[in-house]
């Protein structure tokens, strides 16, 4: 395991739900949770800007304040897309959304809710970083 | 004279001439002259009858004729030319007579002969007075040519004219029939540098779309109709005018119940009376854009819709799934449990199914 994992997701349910599944198909086994995309810039800043660890980012779209997109657009600016790489889960089964979220480097899936043991069983094997 | 003569010596040279003497001396005498002189077109006859029968045919461009003869005078022939009902072409007539009494070159004169040969003949006199009138009759002849063509010309050209009249009036009639039938306001003013000029025509349409009658829209102008007048737009309207430039744009008009309408405005550039005028057409689009605008609002709301679709229900339901998912995962269930639960899943993927079907069905008739 060469990176960090952050879930991001303003559903604490979710939040709760991300962490259970990543621990149990062990994907990893300490993924640090925050409840906006505040937290999580403030995290990225505080954590990550000055070290060289990877980080994957299970990031949810639709939240009050700071959004999904706007974290992807704050990622754009530190131009490190190989240190940095997110993951969408969103409930947003709207293709204009998948559409969008093409055009950013760092995405490298997007997932409907709800997040499957399955999924993450598979991308445990896949090389990330 | 003489330029005209060489150029035009051969078609002299070519006129037909007739000759009418009852004794043949004096026909072989004159043939023979005019033949040395170089005509080539002579026709004679000793028999005056026979001169008759000719004319019906044909007519001469010079007729040489004797006075007296013994069946027919030649008095008789110019008697018959002179017939007011008779449409013949005119030829110069000589007189060929031996009788110098004034009296009878008067009457030949007055019945219309040229002139006169007296015998006996002097050779230079016989082709001279000849030559001259054959001259004469082919500048008649080339002057009636040139008269029908003139004539012919004016009748095209006021054919023509009549066609053009005819056609004015037809589409003077249209375009009034396009002033009084059209649904459109259409006003009429002088575009003038210190201001728009009092109304100076209106259609009947703009009484009933304005509220006001004819005679109280006679007598405002554009300024009393607009809820705003700027004289800087009106400046630069009455620009494009002069530039005879047409324009279209949208201008808020208060009618005469105080109601403001948007309306569509084209503005034709004209003159009249060596004047500058705006032909101004409105069409009322107030109710139009107003359906565009709740037609806007509605599909705001339905974008709504679609939103609330997509995510504020799918998540709760994800949430489900997502439980669903890990309890599956969970060994040695009782069988009982295990069946709820595949109960519980084939539901929730049946919502999801449906979910899913608004959400995609919401975002095509939003890009159509």
């Amino acid at each position: 395991m060469n990176f960090d994992l952050l879930i991001v997701d303003d559903d604490l349910q979710f939040q709760f739900l991300h962490k259970k599944l990543a621990e149990k198909s062990e994907f990893h086994y300490g993924p640090v949770c925050v409840s906006s995309g505040e937290e999580a810039i403030d995290y990225i800043k505080q954590k990550h800007l000055d070290s060289t660890n990877n980080l994957l980012i299970f990031l949810d779209i639709y939240m009050e304040g700071i959004d999904g997109w706007d974290v992807l657009d704050y990622l754009e600016t530190l131009k490190l897309p190989k240190r940095f790489k997110v993951i969408l889960i969103s409930s947003s089964v709207n293709i204009e959304d998948k559409r969008k979220a093409l055009n950013y480097d760092t995405v490298i899936e997007y997932i409907e809710k709800p997040l499957m043991v399955e999924y993450l069983t598979m991308l445990k094997d896949a090389i990330i970083f | 004279m003489k330029d005209f003569q060489a150029q035009h010596k051969k078609d002299i040279l070519m006129s037909k001439i007739f000759i009418v003497d009852d004794k043949i001396n004096n026909v072989i005498l004159l043939e023979n002259i005019l033949e040395i002189a170089g005509f080539i077109n002579i026709w004679s006859t000793t028999d005056e009858r026979e001169l008759k029968e000719k004319l019906e045919k044909e007519k001469p461009d010079l007729l040489l004729l004797d006075l007296m003869m013994p069946h027919i005078s030649g008095f008789d022939f110019l008697n018959e030319r002179n017939d007011p009902n008779s449409n013949e072409p005119f030829y110069p007539v000589i007189i060929l007579t031996a009788d110098t009494i004034p009296a009878t070159k008067k009457k030949a004169l007055e019945l219309g002969a040229s002139d006169f040969l007296t015998k006996p003949y002097d050779f230079n006199e016989v082709i001279l007075r000849v030559k001259n009138h054959l001259v004469t009759k082919f500048l008649l002849d080339q002057t009636k040519v040139q008269n029908e063509i003139l004539e012919e010309k004016i009748k095209v050209k006021t054919s023509n004219l009549l066609v053009a009249n005819k056609l004015a009036e037809k589409n003077e009639q249209k375009y009034k029939l396009l002033f009084e039938a059209n649904l459109d306001s259409i006003l009429m003013m002088y575009v003038d540098e210190n201001g728009p000029s009092d109304f100076i025509e209106c259609n009947p349409a703009s009484e009933k779309n304005l509220g006001y009658s004819r005679g109280e829209i006679l007598s405002m102008n554009i300024k009393s109709l607009l809820k705003n007048f700027e004289f800087d737009k009106y400046v630069q309207i009455r620009k494009k005018v002069l530039e005879k430039e047409k324009q279209i744009f949208q201008m808020e008009i208060k009618r005469k119940d105080d109601e403001v309408r948007i309306m569509e405005t084209s503005v034709i550039p004209d003159e009249l009376d060596g004047k500058p005028v705006a032909i101004v057409f409105l069409r009322d689009v107030t109710d139009q854009i107003n359906n565009l605008a709740a037609i806007l609002k509605q599909n705001e709301i339905f974008k709504e819709i679609a939103w609330i679709q997509s995510h504020v229900v799918r998540a709760p339901l994800a949430r489900m799934m997502g439980i669903i998912n890990i309890l599956e995962e969970v060994e040695d269930l009782d069988e009982e449990v295990s069946n709820y639960l595949s109960i519980v899943t084939n539901s929730a993927n049946e919502l999801d199914g449906i979910v899913r079907k608004i959400s995609s069905k919401t975002n095509e008739a939003l890009y159509i």
